[in-house]
């Protein structure tokens, strides 16, 4: 629902993502806003945020391959996983990380389109179950190959990222790494809906056989949308790979990638803004959850910590239960009907 | 040759074992078209309902005789699988096969955070219920307790199967197993159907469960059983109630010569792996496993 | 702009005539209340706090030092630990960090040299992180040096070589590794020991028969089981239906008090845990003394035992860097040279640890490295023998 007073002259103009002057200036604002962070915020502050980057790029990742074109997968944190260990090993050889990062996140997308085959055979819960396959296997087959190759049992350390040899490995850092990638990811996810594979894959999600009769390639389409959510999730293991510093299996377990998709039904499925919402409220949920029961750690009740704990299990899984049950839209449409609402006032909502 | 053949028996009683918690998955599944991939976490909190009334109840002063337990037990899950129906499906009856899968997935979360609330993440022992050691059979051994087990997955397939295809509850579940909205159409209640399904399902997991962990440790790590459920289940076929033992039956074999003769060379890889490349080559070649209905669209 | 100069004149007055107070420390712990180990998690920060408070009243109050215990869950990720770590390091400048297990190892490994804080873990160490002029170090030496020293005091009762047989997992790197140093050590000395198989299982067996069986075809001694409580139930079941019993060794997280919950100890006789701080059943103790009149909750046990060695050892290490630089000059950097510098003998660790000597080239004690165990004997978990095991020189694998 525009404001009123808007219209526009030409297509390029209305096909842009943000409409008014205002909105545009709101954007400015906000990462002028992130930029400067790092100036006043600690170093947990620091850290908290650039994880929330990791892990929107990986739900955004989903949001191609879940929302965009329907396809289940259970391994984006499989892919996370195959991400960080190229990154580890191409940085462990030398190279700088403006080649590793997209080196990781094409390694990425080529290991998905194997698992993605199967989408010629079969659809929907099936195609699902194959990335668990994936996403079982991963820690089994890393474990398995020769130490030499990527580290085997211990996991590879990774050299700190550098920009023209300043180290980027101070939290500030870090923040800006993320920062600056999730900015691409997040123009990239904005504005894939609008181009022509966006709208292919859109096709397909909506019925696919109708989409086969009007001559898009859907098998093709469906592996390639694989393949566009494991670019984002190879791009989220580099990034993950130079903050932890050393990468082992147990940190990209079925649990994780359960998560992820938790909070893309949280903030909503079909819209781009879905994934921020969601990561966004879920990490506040979390972190609180986690601070107060640390806080009742350190003033001296060691007992009942443990179930501080599983109470943020419960917590997301109740919010995404809601979120199925009464606004399957999730919170992206609550923004959006608040937003029109807003624009609407004093006149109701029809 | 002895050798050989008692690697087969182990593996096939083992594999026995999956084929019961792959029923309880098929049963939820031939009921109500509902994926549960929390199948593992429904196992783990069966179990847990178990232990809560042997060595739970023993625990803090009120030893309750073997028996009264398990019919407790079962009160308790028949109480666990109405409770996941009212509050979780049966708001999303008629909604897409995508946002129930989802539901599961919010449900493995669930019962994962609840079990860790309610009984702690403390590792704790099981009650034995079913006897230990093994008997000779010639010049084979064979674990006593897998064996009630297996023979249990024999009689439990022959009579849900019945069930399903004479009876007349059975019959229409298998019509809400085609279709939530044409079911209803008919009459039939889906609410019912998906109910049942749980209750089932749960009942059957705890068994699995007692086949399981008689006599060992309880602990969450169990649930990742659940996760080899899967490729035994979509082996059989995800509607076909006797086609999952069957496909545990070879995917424990396969897995026990795996374990034998594959697992010196590859460091113990192969007979992890081994499960989910059968999986994957099943979705390859044939997608609606060995006995399912012929109804997977393929491209 | 008065009532600012007044409160600032205030603040003055208040520092300079306060009486002259201790100079307070920071120590961090990790702890994992959602993970693996969060069932034990009550009584390992119980056991650090009871040693802290102990030090605190009677040997800080003497330096003029005061020791504040942080502790942070970690939920043994190395997620939570690289997001937390950088915060700690800001706002609570730890002088040493009391680290438990894999995750805060791998991912604080490669930053404490720059953080200049050192890391005492109470978790034994594995292999694959046996590196030099690191700043993380364990109150034990690793897995396989623990079973060495257990194999060292069997092969000598046996007199003839001793055969080990192994049964572990491949979904955890340190389980693999374990088995790995095992084998030098039969290299090292072929004509004592000898690794006879490796059986692979997964963490939570259904059933071991087949792999205890093809273990057992070799006639093994012992039977080598250091990877979770579920594989040791399953092996000793497996042994039962068999009908052949041989010891199994375990290790501290799958050892004899975990496994008495699944199976009766009778079923266990002969079976052996080895580990290298004081057995908590130990005749005289005084860490378990010191524990009992300090504890606030939580009870004694083997992850006590533990917990309370780590934090004992990280405070000796304390008053040697009070003594070297000062009560009001310590840092990390102190910390480690006070732990390099100096032996710490029994006495001084209450008896938790045997004489520890630390250098750069291991992070574990080097020199005369010993270990202990206990066993099941008539029914009851007791210390194998009241003295250390001495644990021959592996080199690194």
């Amino acid at each position: 629902m525009r404001p009123t007073g808007i219209w526009f002259d030409s297509y390029a103009r209305e096909a842009r993502v943000l409409e008014t002057h205002r909105s545009r200036i709101w954007l400015l604002l906000l990462l002028a806003f992130l930029l400067c962070v790092p100036s006043f915020a600690g170093a947990w502050f620091l850290g908290e945020m650039t994880h929330l980057f990791i892990t929107l790029i990986a739900v955004y990742g989903l949001f191609v391959t879940v929302g965009m074109a329907g396809q289940i997968n259970i391994a984006q944190s499989a892919f996370v996983g195959v991400g960080a260990f190229t990154a580890a090993k191409l940085s462990g050889m030398g190279l700088p990380f403006w080649l590793v990062v997209p080196s990781a996140a094409l390694v990425t997308g080529l290991v998905s389109v194997v698992f993605a085959l199967p989408a010629a055979r079969v659809r929907g819960f099936y195609l699902a179950l194959t990335t668990l396959a994936a996403q079982v296997m991963f820690p089994i087959v890393i474990l398995a190959l020769p130490m030499s190759w990527l580290g085997g049992l211990v996991g590879m350390p990774v050299t700190p990222p550098s920009l023209f040899g300043l180290s980027l490995s101070t939290p500030a850092g870090f923040y800006y790494l993320g920062l600056g990638f999730v900015v691409i990811a997040v123009w990239a996810a904005f504005n894939l809906p609008r181009s022509r594979f966006g709208r292919a894959l859109r096709a397909v999600h909506d019925n696919d056989t109708a989409a086969g009769v009007l001559g898009i390639p859907v098998t093709r389409i469906k592996i390639e949308s694989f393949f566009a959510g494991a670019l984002f999730a190879g791009v989220a293991g580099a990034i993950l790979a130079y903050f932890l510093q050393f990468v082992t299996v147990s940190s990209f377990t079925l649990f994780t990638s359960v998560w992820y998709l938790g909070m893309l039904i949280v903030g909503g499925i079909h819209s781009p803004l879905g994934p921020i919402l969601g990561v966004v409220f879920v990490t506040l949920i979390q972190e609180g959850l986690h601070s107060a029961a640390n806080a009742l750690l350190q003033s001296g009740a060691a007992i009942g910590g443990g179930a501080v704990f599983a109470l943020s299990s419960v917590a997301l899984a109740v919010c995404i239960l809601v979120a199925l049950i009464f606004e399957p839209r999730g919170l992206a449409h609550l923004w959006h009907t608040a937003r029109t609402g807003f624009r609407l006032w004093p006149f109701p909502r029809t | 040759m002895i050798n050989f053949l008692q690697i087969l028996i182990e593996g096939a009683l083992v594999g026995l074992v999956y084929g019961l918690v792959a029923i309880s998955f098929v049963v939820i599944y031939r009921a109500s078209r509902i994926i549960n991939l929390a199948q593992g976490e429904v196992l783990v909190f069966g179990a847990f309902m178990l232990w809560t009334f042997t060595e739970g109840a023993a625990g803090i002063g009120y030893p309750i005789p073997l028996p009264v337990a398990l019919l407790l037990t079962v009160a308790a899950c028949t109480l666990f699988g109405m409770a996941i129906e009212r509050t979780i499906f049966r708001p999303l009856i008629g909604q897409s096969a995508f946002t129930i899968f989802m539901a599961g997935v919010a449900l493995l979360i669930l019962l994962r955070g609840l079990a860790q609330l309610i009984w702690g993440a403390e590792s704790r022992s099981a009650p034995v219920i079913l006897p230990e050691g093994a008997i000779e059979v010639g010049p084979f051994l064979v674990n006593t307790r897998l064996l009630i087990g297996a023979v249990f997955t024999i009689v439990l397939t022959q009579a849900l199967h019945l069930f399903f295809t004479k009876s007349r509850l059975g019959l229409r579940l298998a019509a809400v197993a085609e279709d939530h909205t044409t079911a209803l159409s008919l009459g039939v209640s889906v609410r019912q159907a998906i109910g049942v399904a749980w209750v089932m399902g749960t009942i059957v997991a705890t068994a699995a469960a007692v086949v399981l962990l008689s006599g060992s440790i309880l602990s969450l790590e169990v649930a990742v059983i659940g996760f080899k459920a899967l490729p035994v289940a979509l082996l059989g076929g995800l509607e076909s109630i006797r086609g999952a033992p069957l496909a545990g039956l070879l995917i424990g074999i396969f897995e026990a010569l795996a374990s034998a003769y594959l697992d010196p060379l590859t460091n113990g890889a192969a007979s992890g792996v081994l499960p989910y490349g059968v999986m994957i080559a099943v979705l390859l070649i044939r997608p609606y496993g060995l006995f399912g209905w012929r109804k997977i669209e393929r491209l | 702009m008065r009532l600012r100069m007044l409160i600032a004149a205030g603040a003055a007055a208040l520092c300079l005539s306060g009486p002259v107070s201790a100079e307070t420390y920071t120590v961090s712990a990790s702890a994992d209340y959602s993970g693996p180990f969060a069932d034990v998690m009550p009584n390992a920060m119980a056991g650090l706090q009871a040693v802290v408070d102990y030090w605190n009243a009677e040997v800080g109050k003497d330096l003029g030092v005061d020791v504040n215990l942080k502790i942070y869950d970690m939920r043994y990720d190395s997620s939570v630990v690289a997001k937390t770590w950088p915060a700690i390091l800001s706002s609570d400048e730890p002088i040493i960090h009391l680290g438990f297990g894999s995750p805060d190892l791998v991912t604080l490994m490669g930053r404490l040299p720059n953080d200049k804080v050192p890391m005492l873990l109470g978790t034994a160490m594995v292999g694959l992180v046996w590196k030099e002029n690191g700043w993380h170090f364990s109150i034990r030496p690793t897995y396989s040096h623990e079973f060495a020293g257990l194999f060292t005091h069997m092969q000598q009762d046996k007199g003839a070589a001793l055969k080990i047989a192994a049964i572990s997992t491949q979904n955890q790197a340190g389980f693999v590794d374990q088995v790995n140093g095992v084998k030098k050590l039969a290299e090292q000395h072929p004509d004592r020991f000898s690794v006879t198989s490796v059986q692979w299982s997964e963490t939570s067996p259904v059933s071991l028969t087949a792999q205890v069986r093809a273990a057992l075809a070799d006639s093994p001694d012992v039977m080598l089981v250091g990877g979770t409580t579920a594989q040791v139930i399953a092996a000793s079941k497996a042994m039962e239906e068999l009908g052949q019993r041989v010891p199994i060794v375990a290790s501290t997280h799958n050892g004899l008090y975990e496994v008495a919950k699944g199976i009766p100890l009778a079923q266990l006789e002969g079976s052996y845990s080895a580990f290298s701080f004081a057995a908590p059943g130990k005749k005289n103790l005084p860490i378990r003394d010191v524990f009992e009149k300090y504890k606030k909750d939580g009870s004694w046990g083997l992850i006590t035992a533990q917990a309370a060695a780590q934090a004992i050892l990280a405070l000796r290490v304390l008053e040697n860097a009070v003594a070297t630089v000062g009560a009001d000059k310590v840092d990390g950097q102190a910390m480690y040279d006070a732990l390099m510098a100096h032996e710490y003998t029994e006495e001084q660790l209450l008896g938790a640890l045997p004489t520890l000597d630390y250098d750069t080239t291991a992070p574990f004690p080097v020199g005369d490295i010993q270990a202990t165990a206990e066993v099941v004997r008539g029914g009851e978990i007791v210390p194998v023998q009241d003295d250390w095991f001495p644990v021959p020189m592996l080199e690194k694998w």
